[in-house]
């Protein structure tokens, strides 16, 4: 009895290790991937991915490669890249995907679901695009200290993010946007200037198709109503000629505008569906700040030159976020996320995406801000 | 039947019930819970989940009754005392296969999430031989060491809640409106689907003639449940909150999925390290269903406990090595649902009016003597 | 009286003549061994023999006490005033052969007057023992030194000079066959728990073996599982430490040429107790008792989640340590499951090596083996610098374990921990793991569980072995030692203010 327990136990381990040969991923052996670029070929229907990826050598300290590849899909253009390297090609590293402009305007989501099914691919990996051929991008010589281009990039767009200067877009909040009614995702447009890439701006996607673009300062309004900020930075343009009364007396004026620097902004922002009938949303806006830059010299211990800038913000950002909704609407795409709100103060049947976009053209919002001004600095 | 007479070395304490109960209901069912109650009841889903607690409650309350009636009895004794013998026995042996049947649902499912995870490669049937020698080992040293592997697994692996705070830091507040949109109907169909991931429960009925202070099985178990519902309530809204619907609909395991966002300076994907800890979660889940299979069917036929349980081990080896495909285990799954709202949720009132009888006859006879 | 009936009752072995006594004497017992030596006194046509082995006892006052004795005074000696007149106690009568080889074996002194019926023995024994010394194995920085020895007396004197408790029991057993050693069972009558003292007691009057060369030797044939690779009783050899968990209500067994003695029952925390986290404030001890569990902890894991890591689990390595890890592990040649085994084993080499040598050489050893080798083995391209540190750190990690016997138990725990990681990757560990939690469940310590405060749960003990708390806090024993009191003191009044000023 007792031998034949020995026994079984021996032939069990064996059996244990004999199937405990997996295939493995020995790290020096894979080729990894960073960043993808995504473009449309030549030739029909086929796409060109530029595979930015770490290749470790011994005597190379540089360990980047770029392998650029064709195909009809995701995993034949893996294959193909795969065919120009001595290394396993995997993608569990991915950091960014980057979409070229022909691709952007066709729609990114066929790709992106690809991604989001790979169990091995991040859910932290960032979208962005570019409007120049993603080739051209990866290709910058100049990335910093960055072990490669495709770590750059995602330290360019990571920390644009945790500075609250990008509305983040993951592939996760890419495709929960993708999916939700009424919510369009805004996506980083990263472009080569000079051998070095540099965000350029936000792309407006209606779905997942490329309609339209904002600049890197409209985003500070975009976030006033769709984000949170923490300590938020902006610069503002308010005309002088209300202020002209607190100005100090040594000041001479020579222009007619005044640049205020705000930072450390927090805001607090309720949107409402005032009449769903009519459409209406009331946008109740709430943002405090501490001036750290005045272009004049305002005397700011005034309490009266204080309500005179706090009003003239208002004023301005009712202004730009009107003007940016104007333009949300013309491109028909609800970065704001108006529909969002909609659909969840509607009880009763859920509207379809088309609903929405016929009806987002006829929405009105009306404004209202509030803002405060903490402290001004360490003189006054 | 006899009843049981558990030596004092062999007794837990009822207090362990909170976590024993919670460990075997919590396992590879949480993972995809979100997304099934969601795809009837909607953003309503807390609602069917409260209910489902409440009706739960009530359940566990009827247990409860039932066992402190037949005292000192576990679920084979009571059937045989309510049923006679023969019936008895038949019954019993359906609880049997039961058992096994949860466990074997468990450990597929479980050996599904590291395919589809980490090891796409890895044999089936492997993955099952590596949990079934630590459930082996476990159940070999008897109710004590199973209980205790479910308390420290469960201290060791709760801490992964507090990880969601990064999802949770990413939850849109719109997604839960407006409340009270859905139909009745549909809620109700949430309670429903409900039902297999709340198993486990039927632990009770197998462990009552172990506890040592039986007067606080009532308390406990009810806190136990209470433990449940909250944790599914709050995974299941954090899900709700931080995919949008539609993508809530096509993530097969929601919860896995949420663990995708999180990252730590030294460790950049949890995900990867989540789905191997999981092992940790589901153990004291199979290690109590063994234990509850391999007593049953001890009690039920007189065979040993050490051979039933090596039955069991062998069984499912088999079984896992046949059934590896994803349709076959949803199939199978739904099964397991369904059995489990016969056997789990509905048995006990079956047995109530037993109960009642039973405990009018006993209180006769105390007026007799 | 008594003495007499007995000598009647038994054909007795005397009297005989002193040469027939020695010869006897030195073909049963000392094989003609050139040491027994023989002093015959002739006196008053008296004949009186002396026999000892040298070495065994102490000559000079065998000199001063009995020859000097026996031949200043000029009377007829018989045994029994031998026994009046030579001013010791503790003497012996004896009238079998075998009794007198056993006790002269035991450094005692023979005395027979020949002719008479019986002879009479005096323990003289001479023990050579060390006098007590530093700890070497369980050092500490602070707070009381000394070690037990090799000496069962002295040791007992230890702790009855530390422990002057009227309850403090001892309990003699004579255990092995071949070499009997005398073994002590010590424990606080008013506080061990009775079905302790009578487990305990039932093993070491069970044994049988031929000999227990020592108290972890012993503790090997008396623990609750011999396959298991974590020690179930302690064993120290402090006497602040066995005092303490004496008062604790353990139990404590000491063996004769061993210079340390078991506790038991025990858990698996203590072994990372000290009792200098007792000597330290509440929270430095608190600190230094979690830091000793996670360095375990980091001890066990470190060196497979970089295995696993860089074997499958590309994806969890953060891209800041990608590249540097990436390019050192491009120059090895083996995979990584072969590198750390390599390493690892490298590191147990120096370290055993720098046991087994004489001190001064071994930290010579050790700088050799730590800087030299591994500054060699990294330019080599023989594994990659940041395992290096990894090995070093869970090396330097399992050198905090108080307990010399746990400790050795992680590090050898790593080498199959590094398999199943090499194997299976993130599930192999998950599964050894996993592993250890059942097997440690499943031990016992004296019939009590292992894993005590955490399972079964006792809240109230944490603060006994994971963390401290202040004294006065903590007036309780812990439970789960089952003391028969558990409270050590009354609790302190009540000195919290009512409001800030009063």
């Amino acid at each position: 009895m007792q031998k034949i327990k020995q026994l079984m136990l021996v032939s069990i381990s064996c059996l244990f290790f004999l199937t405990g040969c997996l295939e493995s991923n020995i790290l020096e052996e894979l080729g990894i991937v960073t960043i993808y670029g995504f473009d449309k070929a030549e030739k029909e229907n086929t796409l060109r991915a530029t595979t930015v990826l770490f290749q470790f050598n011994p005597d190379i300290t540089d360990a980047s490669q770029i392998i650029t590849s064709e195909g009809h899909t995701f995993r034949e253009l893996r294959n193909n890249a795969n065919k120009k390297s001595g290394y396993k090609i995997v993608s569990g590293q991915l950091r960014t995907v980057l979409f070229g402009p022909e691709l952007s305007k066709e729609g990114i989501f066929p790709y992106l679901d690809t991604l989001e099914r790979d169990a091995s691919i991040s859910d932290m990996v960032f979208v962005a695009m570019s409007t120049q051929p993603t080739e051209e991008v990866l290709t910058a010589s100049n990335y910093e200290q960055s072990p490669n281009i495709g770590t750059y990039i995602q330290r360019l767009i990571d920390t644009a993010v945790r500075d609250e200067r990008l509305i983040s877009n993951t592939l996760h909040e890419f495709t929960r946007k993708f999916f939700e009614v009424g919510h369009d995702p805004l996506v980083p447009i990263i472009n080569n200037y000079q051998d070095k890439a540099q965000i350029s701006g936000l792309a407006v996607f209606q779905n997942d198709k490329h309609v339209g673009e904002i600049s890197l300062e409209e985003t500070f309004y975009v976030r006033l109503i769709s984000d949170k900020f923490n300590s938020g930075q902006v610069e503002m343009k308010l005309p002088l000629k209300v202020l002209q009364n607190y100005l100090e007396e040594y000041e001479k004026v020579t222009t007619d505008v005044v640049y205020v620097v705000l930072d450390q902004i927090n805001n607090r922002a309720d949107v409402e569906l005032s009449n769903p009938e009519g459409l209406q949303f009331r946008v109740k806006l709430d943002i405090e700040g501490r001036i750290v830059e005045l272009s004049e010299r305002i005397d700011l211990s005034n309490k009266k030159a204080l309500e005179a800038i706090e009003k003239e913000i208002n004023n301005e950002v009712v202004e730009n976020l009107q003007a940016l909704i104007q333009k949300s609407k013309e491109l028909n795409a609800d970065f704001f996320g108006f529909g969002k709100t909609y659909v969840a103060t509607k009880h009763g049947k859920k509207i379809t995406e088309e609903q929405w976009r016929d009806m987002y053209k006829d929405i009105q919002v009306e404004i209202d801000v509030k803002s405060r001004i903490r402290s001004y600095g360490i003189v006054e | 039947m006899k009843s049981l007479s558990v030596p004092k070395d062999n007794q837990i304490k009822a207090a362990y019930l909170i976590i024993a109960i919670h460990t075997v209901q919590v396992g590879v069912g949480i993972a995809g819970y979100p997304r099934l109650v969601f795809m009837d009841a909607k953003q309503d889903s807390w609602i069917s989940i409260i209910i489902t607690g409440l009706i739960l409650s009530l359940v566990i309350a009827c247990m409860v009754f039932i066992l402190n009636t037949y005292k000192n009895q576990d679920l084979a004794g009571i059937l045989c005392t309510a049923f006679g013998n023969i019936i008895g026995k038949f019954f019993s042996m359906i609880f049997v296969v039961y058992f096994l049947v949860l466990f074997l649902s468990v450990i597929i499912n479980y050996v599904e999430f590291v395919q589809v995870f980490i090891f796409p490669k890895m044999a089936s049937w492997f993955i099952g031989l590596l949990l079934l020698i630590l459930v082996w080992y476990a159940v070999y040293g008897g109710i004590r060491v199973a209980v205790g592997a479910s308390i420290v697994f469960f201290l060791s692996s709760i801490w992964m809640v507090g990880l969601l705070s990064k999802p949770i830091s990413l939850i849109e507040v719109r997604n839960y409106l407006p409340i009270f949109s859905t139909p009745w109907k549909d809620v109700l169909k949430g309670v429903l689907i409900s039902s297999y991931t709340f198993l486990g429960f039927e632990l009770l009925w197998v462990i009552y003639p172990f506890i040592y202070d039986k007067k606080n099985v009532a308390k406990y178990s009810q806190f136990s449940i209470l433990i449940t519902v909250v944790m599914y309530l709050f995974i299941t809204m954090v899900a709700i909150g931080y995919f949008s619907p539609k993508q809530l609909e096509q993530k097969v395991w929601p919860l896995l999925t949420m663990f995708k966002v999180i990252s730590f300076p030294m460790f950049e994907r949890f995900d990867i390290l989540a789905v191997a800890l999981w092992i940790i979660v589901i153990l004291p889940n199979l290690i109590l269903l063994a234990w509850m299979f391999s007593f049953t069917c001890k009690r039920a036929h007189g065979w040993k406990q050490k051979h039933c349980l090596v039955g069991l081990v062998i069984f499912s080896l088999g079984f896992i090595a046949i059934f590896d495909d994803r349709e076959l285990i949803n199939k199978f799954t739904d099964y397991t649902g369904q059995i489990g709202l016969v056997l789990g949720w509905a048995f006990p009132f079956i047995l109530l009016p037993f109960a009642i009888k039973h405990r009018m006859k006993g209180k006769k006879k105390n007026a007799k003597n | 009286m008594k003495r007499k009936a007995k000598k009647t009752s038994k054909s007795s072995y005397f009297p005989c003549t002193l040469e027939q006594l020695e010869k006897d004497l030195k073909d049963g017992f000392f094989n003609s061994t050139p040491d027994f030596s023989k002093k015959t006194i002739e006196q008053n046509g008296q004949r009186i023999g002396v026999f000892f082995i040298h070495y065994m006892v102490e000559k000079d006052q065998i000199y001063k006490f009995v020859l000097d004795k026996i031949q200043s005074e000029n009377i007829q000696w018989d045994t029994k005033l031998l026994d009046n007149e030579i001013p010791i106690n503790n003497a012996k009568f004896r009238t079998e052969c075998e009794e007198i080889g056993k006790d002269i074996l035991r450094g005692s002194v023979c005395i027979y007057v020949e002719g008479d019926s019986d002879c009479i023995t005096y323990g003289f024994p001479n023990i050579l023992e060390r006098t007590p010394s530093k700890a070497e194995t369980e050092s500490l920085v602070f707070g009381p030194k000394i070690a037990f020895t090799e000496s069962l007396r002295s040791n007992m004197n230890i702790i009855h000079w530390r422990m002057d408790n009227s309850s403090l029991t001892s309990e003699k057993f004579i255990i092995g066959n071949e070499i009997p050693t005398e073994v002590r069972l010590v424990y606080l009558k008013d506080l061990a728990n009775e079905e302790n003292v009578n487990e305990m007691r039932k093993r070491l009057k069970n044994l049988e073996t031929d000999d227990v060369l020592e108290s972890s030797v012993l503790t090997q044939y008396i623990e609750d599982n011999s396959y298991s690779i974590f020690p179930q009783m302690y064993v120290t050899e402090l006497p602040d430490r066995l005092c303490y968990e004496l008062k604790e209500g353990k139990l404590s067994v000491l063996v004769d040429k061993s210079p340390s003695a078991v506790i038991a029952p025990i858990n698996f925390f203590s072994f990372f107790e000290s009792t200098e986290d007792l000597y330290t404030r509440w929270n430095m001890g608190s600190f230094i008792r979690l830091m000793r569990l996670v360095a375990m902890f980091l001890s066990v894991t470190l060196t497979p989640l970089y295995v696993a890591a860089l074997t499958f689990h590309y994806e969890i390595v953060p891209t800041a340590l990608l590249v540097s890890l990436g390019h050192s592990r491009s120059r090895v040649p083996f995979p990584p499951l072969l590198e750390a085994l390599i390493l690892e084993f490298l590191i147990e080499l120096i370290r055993e090596a720098g046991a087994r040598l004489p001190t001064k050489v071994g930290q010579t050893m050790g700088i050799v083996g730590g800087i030299v080798i591994g500054q060699a083995i990294v330019q080599a391209g023989f594994t990659s610098n940041i395992l290096i540190i990894i090995v070093a750190l869970s090396a330097l990690a399992s050198f905090t374990v108080p307990s010399y016997l746990m400790g050795s138990a992680i590090r050898i725990l790593r080498f199959p921990l590094i398999i199943m990681a090499g194997l299976w990757g993130f599930l192999g560990i998950f599964f050894s793991f996993s592993f250890l939690i059942i097997h440690v469940l499943k031990q016992k310590s004296l019939k009590r569980p292992y894993f005590a405060p955490i399972y079964p749960f006792r809240p109230k003990d944490l603060d006994n072995s994971i963390v401290r708390i202040p004294f006065l806090k903590s007036n309780y024993r812990a439970y789960s030692n089952m003391a028969k009191k558990t409270k050590r003191f009354n609790e302190p009044p009540n000195t919290k203010k009512k409001d800030i000023e009063e």
